[in-house]
């Protein structure tokens, strides 16, 4: 806790004012001019509070050391356990920008195009549950500086004769990418890291703890090796761009090594030592039964990013409503016979099916957060993860797969009556129905998450 | 006087080209003993109604009320009622090959009962197919071939002429074909979409690799380029004679039947 030097109140880092506020007199105070002594030391590391979940093993930085009830990863409602500890300074941070007010007015913007949410997410007390966490990044500087020599050619025609040209192209290449930025947390995903990205980080100033007060801050539990190919790539990626697009040789075609490794030889890359920085996220978190779904918002630019599930009630009912324009638009362009009507029928139940197995994919891809390479990074090197599908994501294809068959018997009889074609649409109806259902229970799959374990200290499986 | 004069002159052409038709049907439809057509023409429009039932589907009473109740037509085009027993052509051949061969390019509309192929054809031309759709056909035939499958020919033929009448004096017919296909496919086209738009309301999108860069400082520079020439490969062209190219001039296969309208639809039975 940071002391008011006026009443001896919290200070509080304040969004609007971007200084320490107390909440009881109102003074204003430069977050560099106020420090606890042991902050003030010259240290690489400085105090915080620790709460772990007793149920997930999140753990969660504070520099107050008041109680927190509430786990952000898992979303439990519990006192975490709390212990002193020091962790490692960061060299950066971008202060929060948004204020929780703004980020929940950006969220119920994202939700309002959400049409299938559940209303729980929609829900104001939800809403209220955003919480300012500064998540721990690795920043990267790349530098590029020395000759680069290349293979080019020009094709022409003269006369009778085609000729081609091939040159020795050489210059000197001097560039510089600076804070190339990635999330140094397991317990945040790559995915939301991603979709909330980028932070400008021309706006980041220099660490000091008093910044998070009034905030929690996530630990950084991911090495810097993780993400360095990442950002040597898009430095890589693009100085050669902007290599191949010199006017001087702009007349020629040429090619520069595609390979990371070539490339990194070609073009001199060097990484810097990465800074340990903080950036500014609003995260929420939503428990239903065993699955979590997370809304985060950039703290500095307001780019938001959820998991959203599909209530399945609002998303039949919002079906039934939608079939009546395309019903009313179908009688106005086409009439349709019965054998056509089947057949287009089974045409999408077979669509029906290609998306489900998609979808399939997908899941289990992000279930076992297989694309998350921070979270990955940090597991234990055991045997890999299952393959098979979550128990809801079993099954589902039988109801497109029975529609087509249904078709393709009933255009082997070939029947005279109508009922024929009207009995196979309704079964590819059904079919369809049921595969899409089941597509939905995917779907709420993938845009929820496992609870987490994290192999911390406090973490328990069973919970 | 000069007005009977022509109508028995329409009369005797049309006796004159049906029979040409019949010659050229009778081949193929292998039954040298059809009975009589009836034939009635409106001598206000010109119109006809010819009435055929070659594979005998009819009792003549039936055949006698058919051609009564298809005279109502004849105020918008000629109305045909054929039936046949032997068709090696398809139902919709048949039945446009038949009704120009008569009729010419005339307002007019042809109820077909092919018994060969079991299916019911319904082929309108020139005014009356504006009026007469192929999706009204289809609908038509839709509506009668229940009768037609229960052998009960007539009320088949009487049915479709009476709904052909209802869509030509302006007003409605049942379309339950229509309506029950096009509320399944509803159905299922909104569950899709409706996912689709599920999917797209709920993602976020990654940042690209230009809002990265474009979020941090960066420098570039590339300074002092050279190019130096190592190597030139020289090849003789081959010109476009030597190359085995051929041109000829477009041969389109395009016939036109005279640029007039027609619709069709039909429904097995």
């Amino acid at each position: 806790m940071y002391e008011c030097p006026n009443c001896g109140g919290n200070l509080k880092f304040d969004i609007a004012s971007q200084q320490l506020k107390c909440d009881y007199c109102l003074t204003l105070k430069d977050p560099y001019e106020v420090t606890k002594d042991k902050d003030a030391e010259e240290s690489n590391a400085f105090d915080v509070t620790v709460f772990t979940c007793p149920q997930c093993g999140g753990e969660i930085l504070s520099t107050d050391t008041s109680a927190a009830e509430f786990c952000s990863f898992c979303g439990a409602s519990t006192i975490l356990d709390s212990r002193i500890s020091k962790e490692k300074r960061p060299a950066y941070i971008i202060p929060f920008k948004q204020t929780k007010d703004a980020c929940k007015e950006i969220y119920i913007s994202k939700m309002k195009r959400a049409i299938f949410a559940p209303d729980e997410l929609k829900d104001k007390k939800y809403i209220d549950g955003f919480r300012g966490i500064y998540i721990p990044y690795w920043s990267y500087t790349i530098s590029q500086r020395g000759p680069v020599h290349m293979k080019g050619q020009k094709s022409y025609a003269k006369g009778n004769y085609d000729y081609t040209d091939y040159y020795d192209l050489s210059g000197e290449v001097n560039a510089c990418y600076n804070d190339l930025s990635y999330d140094a947390s397991s317990s945040f995903s790559d995915e939301l890291s991603e979709q909330i990205a980028p932070f400008d980080v021309k706006q980041t100033v220099q660490f000091t703890p008093s910044f998070l007060s009034g905030f929690y801050a996530d630990t950084a539990d991911v090495d810097s090796s993780v993400y360095k190919e990442d950002a040597l790539r898009i430095a890589n990626d693009s100085t050669r761009s902007r290599i191949l697009s010199t006017p001087a040789f702009s007349d020629l075609s040429f090619s520069l090594s595609n390979s990371d490794s070539d490339l990194n030889t070609a073009l001199h890359t060097h990484c810097d030592t990465p800074e340990r920085t903080m950036y500014p996220v609003w995260f929420m978190s939503y428990r239903k039964g065993d699955r979590v779904a997370y809304a985060t918002v950039n703290g500095q630019t307001g780019k938001a990013a959820a998991d959203i599930p599909i209530d399945a009630k609002k998303y039949i009912l919002g079906s039934l409503l939608l079939a009546l324009p395309i019903f009313l638009l179908l009688n106005f362009l086409f009439t349709f016979k019965p054998n056509f009507t089947l057949g287009l029928s089974a045409f999408l139940a077979a669509v029906t099916f290609i998306i489900h197995m998609t979808e399939v994919k997908k899941i289990n891809t992000r279930d076992q957060r297989m694309d998350d390479r921070g979270y990955l990074s940090n597991q234990p090197k055991t045997a890999p993860p299952s393959k098979r599908e979550p128990s809801a994501a079993r099954g589902g294809f039988f109801g497109s797969i029975l529609a087509v068959i249904a078709a393709a018997l009933i255009f082997i009889i070939n029947p005279v009556a109508d009922y024929w074609y009207y009995a196979g649409t309704i079964i590819a109806f059904i079919g369809v129905l049921f595969t899409i259902i089941a597509i939905i229970k995917k779907y709420n799959i993938l845009a929820t998450r496992k609870l987490p374990q994290f192999e911390r200290k406090g973490g328990d499986d069973r919970a | 006087m000069h007005k009977q004069i022509k109508a028995i002159a329409a009369i005797l052409m049309l006796i004159v080209s049906f029979s040409f038709s019949m010659t050229v049907h009778a081949e193929s439809d292998k039954d040298s003993s059809l009975p009589e057509p009836i034939i009635w023409e409106n001598s206000e429009t010109g119109y006809f109604v010819l009435l055929q039932d070659d594979a005998q589907l009819l009792t003549s009473e039936e055949e006698t009320q058919l051609a009564k109740e298809m005279r109502n037509i004849t105020a918008y085009g000629n109305a045909v009622l054929k039936t046949i027993s032997y068709n090696s052509y398809s139902a919709s051949s048949y039945a446009e090959d038949f009704y120009y061969d008569i009729f010419g390019q005339s307002s007019g509309t042809l109820f077909l009962i092919d018994m060969d192929n079991r299916e019911l054809y319904l082929f309108s031309s020139e005014d009356i197919s504006y009026t007469i759709t192929s999706s009204y056909s289809n609908t038509i035939t839709d509506n009668v071939y229940r009768y037609a499958s229960k052998e009960d020919y007539y009320t088949c033929a009487s049915k479709a002429f009476e709904q052909i009448q209802t869509l030509l004096t302006g007003r409605r017919i049942a379309q339950p074909m229509k309506y029950i296909c096009n509320a399944l496919l509803a159905l299922i086209l909104a569950a899709l979409i409706n996912y689709f738009v599920a999917m797209r309301t709920a993602s976020s999108a990654k940042a690209s690799s230009r809002e990265i860069l474009n979020a941090i400082s960066s420098q570039f520079a590339f300074t002092n380029p050279q190019k130096k020439l190592t190597k030139q490969n020289k090849s003789v062209r081959a010109t476009s004679s030597s190359v085995g190219h051929s041109s000829g001039g477009f041969s389109g296969g395009h016939s036109s039947g005279g640029g007039g309208h027609s619709s069709g639809g039909g429904h097995r039975f």
